[in-house]
């Protein structure tokens, strides 16, 4: 008993603890480098997506940028040609990304892991074409700029700091109800998908199903994510939705560890503030990235996460043999 | 003009088909999918680019250096990616080859930089077959692939190296039981998929501008190529190449050049959906 | 010819050989009979250079536990493995052929007379020559896999459960050729779950339980004996 009260109120200081440091963060730092930040968690719940779908159900998909893209440009169109409120811009991308992903997910979801993989690869493609060349819905190459920034009621957000606040928000609740799924039946559904397919439908499990839903909220995630981007920075184009990001994204979860969120944060810090606190390094940082990755996979094929759990369980069993001892 | 559009066609075709044998022939011998088999086509181009452009050496020689050093590399790649984790699980390996593709992206960027290259094609000028005005390049792609695809064939099938290359790819432990040296089969057969995949590199090269990710639509439809054609078979790989070459030229002229690309990659998912196992199927027999 | 002394193999932590000795004569046919999982495939493994292990492995007084699986076929000892394993995607004779490697490499050499050898044993061989191996029959790919191995010109064959998922009628040719093959001067380490047949056809037995050899001694008197006869015989007295 008194150990778990001690662990609870170790928790609740490092809480408090982040939450200050969250809060003065913005504050002290730069307005570029707050940028940087809110890029990092738009990122990171792209990333986050990838958890989802990859980590918990275990299904690899090069789309998510693909996804992202339908987001943003949802919430361009909405809010900004359209004049919708900017929360209505944002549920709409949201929702409509999701059910994007849950509709084709019925098509792809039928093929097997590695085809799955393949055709998420040709969806990309598909998507970053219509992107680049639609000119009515998506501005083609020209892309779409002088985007509305967020609003709500007639508050509008129009400083980084306050996107930090806004985006900040947005990815702890994000994390907290993905953290939930992780710990609900449906997440062990999905987990059980990924692990053994025949296995789960022994036990029930509509395999097609569930790895729709993954994919859905995986969806939903996304267009959350390129809705905040389009409010970010004020012009989308194809290029940021592309299948070479897609990749990034993947590998950086594999980097990172795609059994946790914690993965998924430490890959989007990678892929954003990496590059400017190793500023020197800049031109090179992907080339480290892909050398790592291949390096990482030999050492940790767990990620950094997975490696960190490993090395806490190696610290408990020593110590434990010392007490027994 | 049809005329034309075919020889574009199935030329840029046997040039995919290049691609998806070299990956068919990697998932034959190891299992895995190589997310970087493309940009070893862009490492061929680049290569022949130094040898040609920046060393003013003949098309024609610094061709076949080319394809000898791309080999190389092919083997180096093996022992780099494939080797250290061959017990491991196969999303670890892929995962591991697409650092390998970021890698040789970046790695050809910072050696060549991003502007464009070309290098000098195999036979300039045009040729009139039946009425028809084709430009050189293009029907000597088509020759030249044909004779590689039918050496890699006649390597395969009727050379005991060729043999030894299958029997591994089918079953190490057996292999291994008849003292065959499993990494030296293996690494041969890295050698000819990148050797190919190269060559391919340089017979595209001075049709499309030589960049760091000219490998990178190349290798999906690649790709899309071996999907289509059945996954696990040469022949697939071939077939379906053609057919995606095809479908690319005809839709670039004929729906529009901009959704080329959209087109051929859902013809990949109408491919999928009817038929997912391809033409000619999954070959699961043969890869034991 | 082969003396094992204090064999000792792993498979990862766990231990599946703890201590085996065993020998095998010029010419001898020796039979090591056993249930499944007592050892009897990674004793095999262990020989040919596929399994980390402890303990000498003498081969014609050389000492193979050291050497690479490579060499050790490139000394004779080849292993026709549990379940066949002939590739299935090359044809009987590419497979036949591919068992040449074991004593000539890559260099070109003339292996008609290995094939007559064959094809004498194993004369259903000699129709099928073009056809694929995945589309013999399981008797017929047994063929393939002991024609290959003889394709290599063994001086000394270890076979893993030849007659394993095969029709009785088939097993009998089967063993027929085998023992051909002792006849012909090859001396044959023979693993076996039938314990019936092992004992028939060889000279000399070895019963591994666990990992360690229980009982070992002339064949004909293993067949008689009670402990035999009930375990692995299933007769009773």
């Amino acid at each position: 008993m008194k150990n778990l009260k001690k662990k609870n109120l170790i928790i609740l200081f490092l809480v408090v603890l982040g939450l200050a440091l969250l809060i003065n963060l913005p504050l002290r730092s730069t307005t570029y480098m707050v940028r940087v930040f809110n890029m990092t968690m738009i990122t990171y719940l792209a990333v986050l997506s990838l958890y989802v779908v990859f980590g918990m159900a275990g299904q690899s998909s090069f789309a998510q940028c693909g996804l992202m893209g339908i987001g943003a440009y949802i919430t361009a169109n909405m809010s900004t040609k359209w004049g919708f409120a900017p929360i209505v811009g944002m549920l709409a991308s949201m929702l409509g990304t999701a059910l994007f992903a849950f509709i084709i997910g019925f098509a792809l979801f039928r093929l097997k892991r590695f085809y799955f993989s393949f055709s998420t690869i040709a969806l990309m493609t598909i998507l970053n074409g219509i992107f680049a060349n639609w000119v009515k819905g998506t501005g083609g190459s020209m892309g779409m700029g002088n985007l509305v920034q967020f609003s709500v009621g007639g508050y509008v957000f129009n400083t980084e700091i306050k996107y930090f606040y806004l985006i900040t928000s947005f990815s702890i609740v994000a994390t907290i109800i993905i953290w939930k799924l992780f710990r609900s039946p449906l997440g062990r559904s999905f987990m059980a998908v990924r692990d053994n397919e025949t296995a789960a439908s022994c036990m029930g499990i509509n395999n097609l199903l569930t790895k729709n839903i993954a994919f859905a909220i995986s969806g939903l995630l996304c267009g959350l994510s390129g809705s905040l981007f389009a409010f970010l920075s004020g012009y989308i184009s194809a290029t940021s939705f592309a299948l070479p990001q897609s990749q990034l994204y993947l590998v950086v979860i594999m980097i990172g560890g795609s059994s946790s969120p914690i993965g998924a944060l430490i890959g989007s810090i990678l892929i954003n503030l990496l590059p400017e606190w190793l500023r020197f390094l800049k031109d090179y940082m992907m080339l480290i990235y892909g050398i790592g990755i291949m390096g990482l996979m030999v050492v940790l094929p767990e990620g950094i996460v997975g490696g960190g759990k490993d090395l806490y369980a190696k610290f408990i069993k020593r110590k434990r043999s010392r007490v027994d001892a | 003009m049809i005329v034309q559009l075919i020889v574009t066609g199935i030329s840029l075709g046997v040039v995919y088909g290049l691609i998806g044998m070299g990956m068919v022939l990697i998932f034959r011998a190891v299992g895995i999918v190589n997310f970087a088999q493309g940009d070893f086509l862009m490492l061929g181009a680049f290569i022949c680019f130094a040898l040609n452009q920046k060393m003013g050496m003949p098309i024609w020689f610094s061709f076949a250096i080319t394809a000898v050093l791309i080999g190389l590399s092919g083997i180096v790649f093996q022992f780099v990616t494939y080797w250290p984790l061959r017990n491991a699980q196969d999303k670890t390996i892929i995962v591991s080859t697409l650092g390998a593709s970021i890698a040789l992206r970046e790695m050809t960027k910072l050696i060549w930089g991003s502007t464009p290259q070309t290098i000098d094609p195999l036979k300039k000028g045009v040729v009139r077959i039946g009425g028809a005005i084709l430009q050189w390049q293009y029907v000597l792609i088509i020759i030249f692939a044909a004779i590689l695809m039918g050496l890699v064939y006649f390597l395969l099938e009727k050379t005991l190296l060729g043999n030894i290359m299958q029997a591994t790819a089918q079953d190490k432990y057996a292999a291994s039981l008849m003292g065959i040296p499993i990494v030296v089969a293996i690494g041969l057969t890295f050698f000819i998929s990148m050797l190919i995949t190269g060559a391919g590199g340089v017979m595209l090269a001075p049709i499309f501008f030589i960049t760091n990710t000219m490998g990178v639509m190349a290798g999906v439809k690649a790709f899309a190529a071996v999907v289509i054609g059945g996954f696990g078979s040469v022949q697939g790989a071939i077939i379906g190449g053609l057919l995606i070459g095809l479908v690319e030229v005809f839709a670039g002229t004929f729906v529009s050049t901009t959704y080329k690309d959209t087109v051929v990659f859902a013809v990949l998912i109408i491919s999928l959906l009817i038929r997912p196992q391809g033409i000619f199927g999954e070959k699961i027999a043969e890869k034991a | 010819m082969l003396k094992i002394r204090n064999l000792v193999a792993n498979y990862g932590h766990i231990e599946a050989l703890h201590g085996i000795s065993l020998d095998v004569g010029n010419k001898e046919m020796v039979a090591l009979i056993g249930s499944n999982g007592a050892g009897k495939t990674t004793l095999l493994n262990s020989i040919s250079g596929h399994v980390t292990k402890t303990g000498e492995i003498m081969y014609n007084d050389i000492d193979i536990s050291k050497m690479k699986a490579g060499k050790i076929v490139k000394q004779g000892i080849i292993q026709v493995p549990e379940g066949r394993h002939v590739f299935p995607g090359l044809t009987v004779m590419q497979n036949l052929v591919v068992g040449t490697i074991a004593w000539r490499g890559l260099k070109k050499a003339d292996y008609e007379e290995d094939l007559e050898r064959v094809t004498t044993l194993f004369p259903r061989l000699k129709e099928r020559y073009k056809q694929l191996a995945w589309s013999l029959s399981g008797g017929e790919q047994q063929m393939v896999a002991m024609g290959r191995a003889m394709m290599g010109r063994p001086k000394l064959l270890m076979l893993d459960e030849p007659s394993m998922g095969l029709a009785p009628k088939v097993v009998d040719e089967m063993f027929d050729a085998i023992v051909a093959i002792n006849k012909g001067g090859t001396p044959i380490l023979l693993v076996e779950q039938n314990a019936q047949l092992a004992l028939e056809v060889s000279s000399k037995a070895y019963i591994i339980e666990g990992g360690k050899i229980k009982l070992s001694g002339s064949s004909k008197e293993l067949a008689s004996d009670d402990r035999v006869r009930e375990a692995y015989l299933g007769k009773s007295n």
